[in-house]
C-alpha cells in the first residue's frame, strides 16, 4: 500500500513520530497494569511499527525496528523497569513486530490491501502466530528469570498483543484514509454516538461486575461495521478495550470487590478478541459487498445498453436506469413492470415483442426482437431486446427473465442512409450505362446507313443520318458534362464564404445569360438583404440550374418571365425561382428530380440538372419542392438552404 | 393478315432509335402501319382512347406494341404493366425492344407478361438482321387471336 499523502513525510520525522508513538503507546499500556502483574493489558506500540514495516520497503525496516526498540525501552525504564527487563522484554516485542511483518510479507506476496479478505485472514494468523511466539519467549524468560508463572504470562501478552495488532493494524495500514472521511461525512454524530456509547457501556458493565452484559457491545459492533466499515468497528473496539481497562484496573478496585483483577483483564481482551475476529470480516465482507454494487450501479449508470431483471411470479421488474432513460424517463421514475415498458412499444410491434416475451416464458431458451418504441416527449427510438428465462418452475414456466435493450436508431439510421446511397448509387450506374448506349446505337447505326446511302447516292437521306449523328454524340457531351458536376458534389470543393444573397443570384444569371437572351426572357430578381455563407460557386449552380430549366421549358411563351426571389416564412427563409413557362403536370412532379428523369424526350437536357440542385440544397440541409398548377400553368421551384443561413465552420 | 394493314405501335422516346426501327420495317416491306408515340403517357393514351388519341377510327388498337423501357413520365414497365392488368388490352403482344441488358429489367418484364425481350443490337447489320428475324417471326410466322 503506497500512499503518497504518507511518503511526503522526511524519514526523520516518521523515525521520530515512530519512536514517540511506541513510547507512548507502551508507556500507556505500562501504566495501565501496575495492578495486574509486569505484563500490558493493551499493547498498541508494536502495532505502530508493524503499520510502518507494512507501508514501506524491506530496506527501511531496521530502521523502524531501531525506532519502536528505543521507543519501547524508554517506556519500560520509565516505568521503572531494571535495564535488562526493559531491554529483554523490548527485544521480545522487536522480535514480534519482526515476525509479524516478515511473515505477512511472505505469505502475502508485498501487494498487500488489508481490505482484501484473503489478505486479512492471513494477517489474523501472522498476527495470531507472532503474539504467540513472543509471548512464549518472554514468559519463559520471565519464569526462568523471576519464576512468574508461564500461562498467566503468556496469557496476558498473547491477548494484549493480538489485540493490539488486530485492532490497529488492518484499520490503519488498509483503510487509513478512511479515518478522515468519517470525520468530514454528515454522519459524523453519529460515529460520536457509537464513541461515547461503546465506552460507557463498557465502563458501566465493568463497574457494576455484569460480564455477562457484554453482549450489549455486539449490537454496537454491528452498528459501527455497517455505518463506518473497518475503521469504525476497530475504533469501536479499540474505545471498549480502553474504556474496559482503564475502569477495571483504575476506578473498579476502589468501587466494588476484585477478586481476580488478571482473570477479569483476560476475560475482557479475550472478549474484544473474539469480537475482532467477529466484525473484522464482516467489515471486510460489506466492503467488497459495497464496492461490488457501486461497480455495478456505475456500469448501469454509464451503460447506454439497458438491463431488466423480471420476476414474473410477482410481476416486479426491475430495470436500469438506461432502459428509463431510452423512453425519456428519469431513472426510478419508470414503473417497474413489463407492461408499462410494453405500452411504450410502438402498438404496431407491441404484439410481435409481447408474443417473443411469452414464448420464452413458455419453455423456449431466449428470444430476441427489434421494435420501435415511443419515447415520452413523442419520439421513436429502435430497440434490440433480448432475453433469458434464467428459473423455471416444476411446469417449465419463466419464473424469472432477465434481458437487456440496446438503442440502435443511430445504426439503423445510418444503415438505411448506407442502403438508400446502395440503390442510389446502383440505380445511377445503370442509368449512366444506359443513357451512355442509346447514343451510341444511334451514332453505330447511323454510321451503317450512311456508308450505304452515301454508296447509293441518296444525298437527302446522308444530311439526315449526319443529323442524327450529331445530335447523338451532343447528347453523349452534355451527360458527360453533368455527370461530372454531380459526381462534384458532395466532395469538399471550395472554402466556405459569405456571399450577398444578391451577389449570388447576379454570378448565377451571368453563366446561363447567353440563353436568356436567346430566349428573350425577362428576369426579375427581388434580392433581399440576405448574407448566405457557403461553397459560393456550389450555390450558384442552384439559381443557374433552375434559371436554365425555367428558360428551357418555357413552351412558347409569348412574354417569357422568370421571377427569382426569397421569402420569410416561420423559422426559415425559403427562395424561389418562378416562371410563366409549360408547367408540370402533377401527375409527373415526383419525378423531376429523380436522376436522369426526362420529362419532354424532344428537349436538349440530360435529366440530371434538376437532380443536381436537388443534391446541393439536400448537402445545405434543406429541401426544394414545385408548384405548378399544370400544363401551361408556370412553374414555381421552393427551396431552402438552413446550413448556409448561418456561419458554420464544420463543412 | 394478308392484305390488311398491321398496326404497330412504337413507343420510343430517343427519335433516332424510332428511325432506325422505322426504316428497318419499311426495307421489309410487310404491309403494316407504325404509330410513333414518345412517351409513356402518351403510348397509355393511346391503347386506353384518352386525351387526343379518342377516336378509335383515327387511332385503332395496334396489332402489337413494340415498347421501349426507358420512358419520360411513365416507365416502360409501368406501361407494360397497366396494360397488361386490362382485361380489354392484356392480349396485345407486348414486345420490349430496349438498350437495358439488365437482368431486373428482364425479369420485371417477364413477370408483367411481356411477350418478348429484344435488346437493341449496337450496330446497324445487327439491328437488321434483328429487325428481319422480328418481322418474320411476328408479323408473318406468329399467329393471332381474331379478337384482341
Amino acid at each position: 500500500m503506497q500512499r503518497p499523502a504518507r511518503s511526503q513525510r522526511s524519514i526523520p520525522a516518521s523515525a521520530a513520530w515512530i519512536a514517540f508513538a511506541v513510547f507512548a503507546t507502551a508507556f500507556i499500556g505500562i501504566a495501565l497494569t501496575r495492578e495486574s502483574g509486569r505484563i500490558a493489558s493493551i499493547w498498541l506500540a508494536n502495532a505502530v511499527v508493524v503499520v510502518a514495516l507494512l507501508r514501506t520497503s524491506r530496506r527501511q525496516w531496521p530502521g523502524w525496528l531501531v525506532c519502536g526498540l528505543a521507543g519501547n525501552l524508554a517506556a519500560n525504564l520509565l516505568a521503572g523497569d531494571t535495564s535488562w527487563l526493559a531491554m529483554g522484554l523490548a527485544l521480545c516485542n522487536s522480535l514480534e513486530i519482526f515476525l509479524a511483518g516478515w511473515l505477512f510479507r511472505v505469505l502475502d506476496g508485498g501487494r498487500t490491501d488489508l481490505t482484501k479478505s484473503r489478505s486479512l485472514f492471513r494477517f489474523i494468523c501472522v498476527a495470531g502466530a507472532a503474539a504467540a511466539a513472543a509471548g512464549a519467549i518472554a514468559a519463559g524468560t520471565l519464569r526462568l528469570d523471576l519464576g512468574t508463572p508461564f500461562w498467566a504470562v503468556f496469557r496476558a501478552w498473547f491477548a494484549a498483543d493480538a489485540l493490539g495488532l488486530l485492532i490497529i493494524v488492518p484499520a490503519f495500514a488498509g483503510a487509513a484514509g478512511e479515518f478522515g472521511e468519517i470525520l468530514r461525512s454528515p454522519s459524523r454524530l453519529e460515529a460520536l454516538a457509537i464513541a461515547v456509547l461503546v465506552p460507557a457501556v463498557t465502563a458501566s458493565i465493568v463497574l457494576g461486575s455484569h460480564s455477562p452484559w457484554f453482549f450489549l457491545l455486539g449490537p454496537l459492533f454491528l452498528w459501527a461495521t455497517f455505518r463506518f466499515g473497518f475503521v469504525g468497528v476497530a475504533m469501536a473496539i479499540f474505545l471498549a478495550t480502553a474504556s474496559g481497562i482503564v475502569t477495571l484496573v483504575a476506578v473498579a478496585p476502589h468501587t466494588r470487590q476484585v477478586l481476580d483483577l488478571g482473570q477479569e483483564i483476560s476475560f475482557l481482551q479475550l472478549f474484544l478478541l473474539a469480537n475482532v475476529l467477529i466484525f473484522l470480516p464482516v467489515a471486510n465482507l460489506l466492503r467488497s459487498l459495497r464496492e461490488s454494487e457501486e461497480r455495478f450501479r456505475l456500469a448501469m449508470e454509464v451503460a447506454t445498453d439497458g438491463i431488466w431483471d423480471w420476476n414474473l411470479a410477482t410481476g416486479q421488474v426491475y430495470f436500469s436506469p438506461s432502459c428509463a432513460r431510452m423512453v425519456g424517463f428519469e431513472p426510478g421514475e419508470f414503473p417497474g413492470s413489463m407492461e408499462a415498458w410494453l405500452a411504450r412499444v410502438a402498438p404496431e410491434d407491441r404484439g410481435r415483442v409481447r408474443d417473443a416475451k411469452q414464448r420464452c416464458a413458455d419453455g423456449l431458451d431466449s428470444f430476441e426482437a427489434e421494435y420501435r418504441v415511443e419515447t415520452r416527449e413523442g419520439g421513436s427510438r429502435w430497440i434490440l431486446g433480448r432475453g433469458k428465462a434464467v428459473r423455471r418452475d416444476g411446469h417449465g414456466r419463466a419464473t424469472r427473465m432477465v434481458g437487456n435493450h440496446l438503442d440502435f436508431t443511430e445504426r439503423r439510421r445510418r444503415d438505411d442512409e448506407l442502403r438508400q446511397k446502395t440503390a442510389e448509387m446502383e440505380r445511377f450506374t445503370y442509368m449512366v450505362s444506359h443513357d451512355l448506349k442509346s447514343p451510341l446505337v444511334t451514332v453505330r447505326t447511323f454510321l451503317g446507313y450512311l456508308e450505304r446511302d452515301l454508296a447509293e447516292g441518296k444525298a437527302e437521306r446522308v444530311a439526315k443520318d449526319l443529323d442524327f449523328m450529331r445530335s447523338a454524340t451532343g447528347k453523349m457531351t452534355h451527360l458527360l458534362e453533368d455527370l461530372l458536376e454531380v459526381s462534384r458534389v458532395g466532395r469538399a470543393a471550395n472554402v466556405p464564404v459569405r456571399v450577398a444573397f444578391a451577389d449570388l443570384v447576379q454570378g448565377a444569371l451571368k453563366t446561363v445569360g447567353g440563353a436568356i437572351s436567346a430566349g428573350q426572357v425577362s428576369v426579375t430578381v427581388a434580392a433581399p438583404a440576405l448574407t448566405l455563407f457557403g461553397d459560393r460557386p456550389r450555390l450558384e449552380q442552384i439559381w443557374q440550374n433552375l434559371v436554365d430549366n425555367a428558360v428551357k421549358y418555357m413552351g412558347g411563351q409569348a412574354a417569357p418571365l422568370v421571377a427569382l426571389g426569397a421569402e420569410e416564412a416561420p423559422g426559415e427563409t425559403v427562395f424561389f425561382v418562378r416562371d410563366n413557362g409549360m408547367g408540370i403536370d402533377p401527375r409527373f412532379q415526383g419525378k423531376v428530380f429523380g436522376l436522369f428523369e426526362q420529362l419532354d424526350p424532344a428537349s436538349e437536357g440530360t435529366g440530371l440538372g434538376l437532380a443536381l440542385v436537388k443534391r446541393i440544397v439536400e448537402q445545405y440541409g434543406g429541401r426544394i419542392w414545385l408548384e405548378s398548377a399544370g400544363e401551361g400553368q408556370g412553374t414555381c421551384f421552393r427551396f431552402t438552404l438552413p446550413l448556409a443561413m448561418e456561419p458554420h465552420d464544420d463543412r | 393478315m394478308i392484305g390488311e394493314p398491321f398496326l404497330i405501335l412504337l413507343v420510343e422516346d430517343d427519335p433516332a432509335h424510332a428511325e432506325i426501327v422505322r426504316r428497318n420495317l419499311e426495307d421489309f416491306r410487310v404491309a403494316n402501319r407504325i404509330v410513333h408515340v414518345g412517351d409513356g403517357q402518351q403510348a397509355l393514351d393511346y391503347l386506353f382512347g384518352h386525351g387526343q388519341f379518342q377516336d378509335r377510327g383515327e387511332f385503332p388498337l395496334p396489332g402489337m406494341v413494340l415498347l421501349d423501357l426507358r420512358l419520360p413520365k411513365v416507365d416502360g414497365l409501368e406501361v407494360l404493366r397497366t396494360v397488361k392488368s386490362d382485361p380489354a388490352l392484356s392480349r396485345i403482344p407486348i414486345v420490349i425492344l430496349t438498350t437495358s441488358a439488365a437482368e431486373s429489367d428482364i425479369a420485371k418484364a417477364y413477370q408483367w407478361r411481356a411477350n418478348s425481350y429484344l435488346v437493341k443490337p449496337v450496330d446497324l447489320a445487327g439491328f437488321t438482321s434483328l429487325m428481319e428475324a422480328f418481322g418474320y417471326y411476328w408479323l408473318a410466322w406468329n399467329q393471332y387471336p381474331q379478337h384482341l
